[in-house]
C-alpha cells in the first residue's frame, strides 16, 4: 500500500498532513489578500473633493438663461463684474434643455425672469451645477423679470491649450473618478445627451492639479455636443478663441483645430 | 455520476471548500472596503463596489487558474481542486455584479440602449490608448456565463466531456480578455506602478505555473517510442517499479494508459476520467476501485466499469508479466470489457 496521502473528496474527512498543508497555504493566501486588498486602495489616485448632495433636495433662486445651456445667475454684482452662475442639468445622462423647454411650454418664456428651481446640488473646484431631480416639478417659483445689464466680455484671445473634455455633471461631483479613459464612455453618453461640454485645461504642473475650466462652443457660439464627441475623455490639444461668459471661460472652436494627443 | 438533472449535493468537503473560498472573498472585500472608507471616504457606493467586485473577481480567477498546474506539481494541492467549479461560479457572480453596475452606472439613463453603448459609444477600436476596454470586459463575461451555466454534470454528460472541456477552456480566452480589458482600461487611469507589478506578476505567474507543470508532466509521462514491443505488446516497466494500489502511465501509439498494482494483481485501463477527463493513473485503489483523483469517480480495474449503480466505463487494455517486467498491448478493448488481471507471481 502506498504511504503517499490521497484526498477523496466525497470521503469525510481530508488526511492530515494534505490538511495541514493547506492550512499553511490558506494562512499565507489570506495575508496575500489582505496586502494587496490595503495595496490597491493605498495607490489609488485620490478622489477629488467635489460633491453630488445625493438624496437631498435644495431650492435656488436667480435669472434663468437658456443659452447657450440652461443656467441660473444667483448672484451678481454689477460693480464689481462678480457673477455666480449655477448649470442645470438633467436627470441620467442629459442635459436640461428637454425639461426647461417642457417647463416654459406651460410657464411661457422664463430668460430673463428670476426663478426659483428645486434639484440636487453638484459642486467643486468653485463650479455649481443643479440636477432637476424632479423633472418639470423643478420649478418652483416665478418671481419679477429681472433685466441685468451683463458685463462685457473682455477681448476674445486666440488660445492653444490642452487637456481634456469633461462632462461636468459627472466631473464635479456625480461620479468618483468622473475623468479619463475609465470614465471616458460615459463622458460621451452624458455629452450626447446634452449636458454642456467643459474643456479642462491643466494649470501649473501636474503635481498640484490646478485646472482651468471652459465652457465649449463652436465658432459660432452654440452648442457642439455632438461635434465634439470623438474628443471626449482623453488627451487633446486645441486652438480656440476664448473669452468669458459671466464666471465661466468660454472657448469657441472650430472641430478642425481639435487634436488628439 | 448521473446525467439527470439533479439539484447540486454539498458534501462535507464542498461545504469546507465553500466556507472558506467565501471567507476569502468577504475577508479581501471587507479589507478593501474599510481601508476605502477610511483613505477615501468620499468614494460612492457605485465605485465602491465596481472596484471591490471587479479586484475580488479578478485575484479569484488567478487562484482558479493557478489550481490545475499547483495540484500537478504538488498533490496535497488537489482538494482546491475538488470543488473548483463552485470557485468558478462565484467568480462569475461577482464579474457579473461587476459588469451590472458599470453598465448601468457608465450607459444607462442615457440616449442610447446601455448594451449598444458599451458598444458604440467609444468606437477607437483601432487605437491602443483609446480602446473601448468595457467590449472586452462584457466579452469575457458572456464566456464566463456559458461557463458557470454549463458548470453542472448534467451539461458535463450532454455535451460529452470532451465538448464540455473545450468549452470550459474559454476560461483562458476570458482570462487573456480579462487582462487586456484591465490593462486598457481600469490601469490607464489608476496607473500606479504597484497596480502594474501586480498584474505583471499574475499573468507571468499563471503562465509559467502553467508551462512548468506541462514540462514536468511530459517528464513524467513515459513516451515509449524506442521500447521492446513483441506480438503486439510493449515493455513498460519493472513489476516492482509500481507502488501498490497505484499506477505507472504509458503512452504507447497515441493511447494513454494507466496500469495498476493491487492486491497482488495487475490491470490496465485507460487513463483518462470519464467525468472530466482527470488522469485516473495519479489516482488510487481504494476499496477495490481505481479512484480519480480529481472529484473521487471509481471504475473497476478488471473490466473499466463503475461500480453499479453507477453507469461509466472506460477501455481495458491485456496485460502480461515476463521475467518481471510488465508489459502491456496498447490496442484498446471496447469500453467495460472484462480482462482477466495478470497475478503477480513472488519471486
Ligand atoms: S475528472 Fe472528475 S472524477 Fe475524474
Amino acid at each position: 500500500m502506498s504511504k503517499k496521502e490521497f484526498y477523496i473528496g466525497w470521503q469525510g474527512k481530508m488526511p492530515e498532513n494534505t490538511r495541514k498543508f493547506l492550512k499553511r497555504f490558506l494562512w499565507i493566501a489570506m495575508a496575500l489578500i489582505v496586502v494587496m486588498a490595503i495595496g490597491l486602495v493605498f495607490f489609488e489616485k485620490p478622489f477629488k473633493k467635489h460633491f453630488f448632495n445625493f438624496g437631498q433636495l435644495d431650492q435656488i433662486t436667480g435669472v434663468y438663461y437658456d443659452e447657450p445651456y440652461p443656467f441660473i445667475l444667483t448672484d451678481y454684482n454689477a460693480e464689481s463684474g462678480q457673477a455666480k452662475t449655477v448649470l442645470l442639468v438633467g436627470s441620467g445622462k442629459f442635459g436640461a434643455k428637454g425639461i426647461m423647454d417642457k417647463i416654459q411650454d406651460k410657464s411661457g418664456a422664463l430668460s430673463g425672469i428670476r426663478i426659483t428651481l428645486e434639484g440636487t446640488l453638484i459642486s467643486g473646484d468653485g463650479k455649481t451645477l443643479l440636477e432637476l431631480t424632479n423633472g418639470t416639478d423643478a420649478l418652483k417659483e416665478m418671481l419679477n423679470v429681472e433685466l441685468i445689464e451683463t458685463p462685457a466680455p473682455p477681448a476674445p484671445e486666440n488660445v492653444t491649450l490642452q487637456g481634456e473634455i469633461l462632462d461636468p455633471k459627472c466631473y464635479f461631483g456625480v461620479m468618483k473618478p468622473g475623468e479619463g479613459k475609465i470614465h471616458k464612455s460615459c463622458a460621451i453618453r452624458c455629452i450626447s445627451g446634452g449636458i454642456p461640454p467643459v474643456f479642462r485645461a491643466s494649470e501649473g504642473d501636474s503635481q498640484d492639479e490646478r485646472y482651468r475650466y471652459y465652457l465649449l462652443l463652436d465658432q459660432k457660439g452654440n452648442p457642439c455636443n455632438k461635434e465634439i464627441l470623438p474628443f471626449v475623455g482623453e488627451p487633446i490639444s486645441l486652438q480656440a478663441i476664448s473669452t468669458k461668459m459671466l464666471d465661466w471661460d468660454v472657448l469657441f472652436v472650430n472641430i478642425k483645430d481639435i487634436k488628439t494627443q | 455520476m448521473s446525467a439527470n438533472y439533479t439539484a447540486i449535493l454539498w458534501n462535507q468537503q464542498k461545504k469546507l471548500y465553500d466556507r472558506y473560498m467565501w471567507l476569502g472573498i468577504g475577508l479581501f472585500m471587507l479589507v478593501y472596503a474599510v481601508f476605502q472608507l477610511w483613505l477615501q471616504p468620499s468614494i460612492t457606493f457605485e465605485t465602491l463596489i465596481i472596484r471591490a467586485t471587479a479586484l475580488a473577481a479578478f485575484v479569484l480567477l488567478h487562484l482558479i487558474l493557478a489550481i490545475g498546474p499547483l495540484s500537478r506539481i504538488n498533490p496535497a494541492f488537489l482538494p482546491l481542486l475538488y470543488n473548483r467549479r463552485h470557485a468558478g461560479v462565484s467568480m462569475f457572480i461577482l464579474a457579473l455584479i461587476h459588469g451590472a453596475f458599470c453598465i448601468i452606472q457608465f450607459h444607462a439613463l442615457s440616449d442610447t440602449n446601455p448594451l449598444i453603448s458599451v458598444f458604440i459609444s467609444n468606437p477607437k477600436y483601432l487605437e491602443t490608448s483609446q480602446f473601448p476596454f468595457q467590449t472586452l470586459g462584457f466579452l469575457a463575461l458572456m464566456i464566463l456565463f456559458l461557463m458557470a451555466a454549463t458548470s453542472h454534470d448534467f451539461w458535463l454528460s450532454n455535451l460529452s466531456p470532451a465538448i464540455w472541456k473545450v468549452l470550459h477552456m474559454g476560461v483562458y480566452v476570458a482570462y487573456a480578455l480579462i487582462v487586456l480589458h484591465v490593462a486598457t482600461g481600469a490601469f490607464q487611469y489608476e496607473n500606479h506602478p504597484f497596480n502594474w507589478i501586480l498584474l505583471f506578476i499574475g499573468f507571468w505567474g499563471i503562465s509559467g505555473l502553467h508551462v512548468y507543470a506541462g514540462f514536468s508532466e511530459r517528464y513524467k509521462l513515459n513516451t515509449h517510442k524506442n521500447i521492446l514491443a513483441e506480438n503486439g505488446f510493449y515493455q513498460v516497466c519493472r513489476v516492482n517499479e509500481i507502488e501498490n494500489t497505484c499506477a505507472k502511465t504509458a503512452f504507447i501509439n497515441g493511447e494513454n494508459i494507466a496500469i495498476f498494482k493491487y492486491d497482488g494483481k495487475i490491470s490496465a485501463i485507460h487513463n483518462v476520467c470519464k467525468h472530466q477527463m482527470g488522469p485516473l493513473g495519479e489516482g488510487r485503489i481504494v476499496d477495490g476501485c481505481i479512484t480519480c483523483p480529481w472529484h473521487g469517480y471509481q471504475y473497476l480495474p478488471h473490466n473499466g466499469q463503475s461500480p453499479p449503480p453507477f453507469t461509466e466505463k472506460v477501455k481495458t487494455y491485456d496485460v502480461k508479466i515476463l521475467e518481471g517486467y510488465v508489459w502491456v498491448n496498447p490496442v484498446p478493448k471496447e469500453e467495460g470489457t472484462f480482462v482477466e488481471p495478470v497475478i503477480i507471481e513472488k519471486a
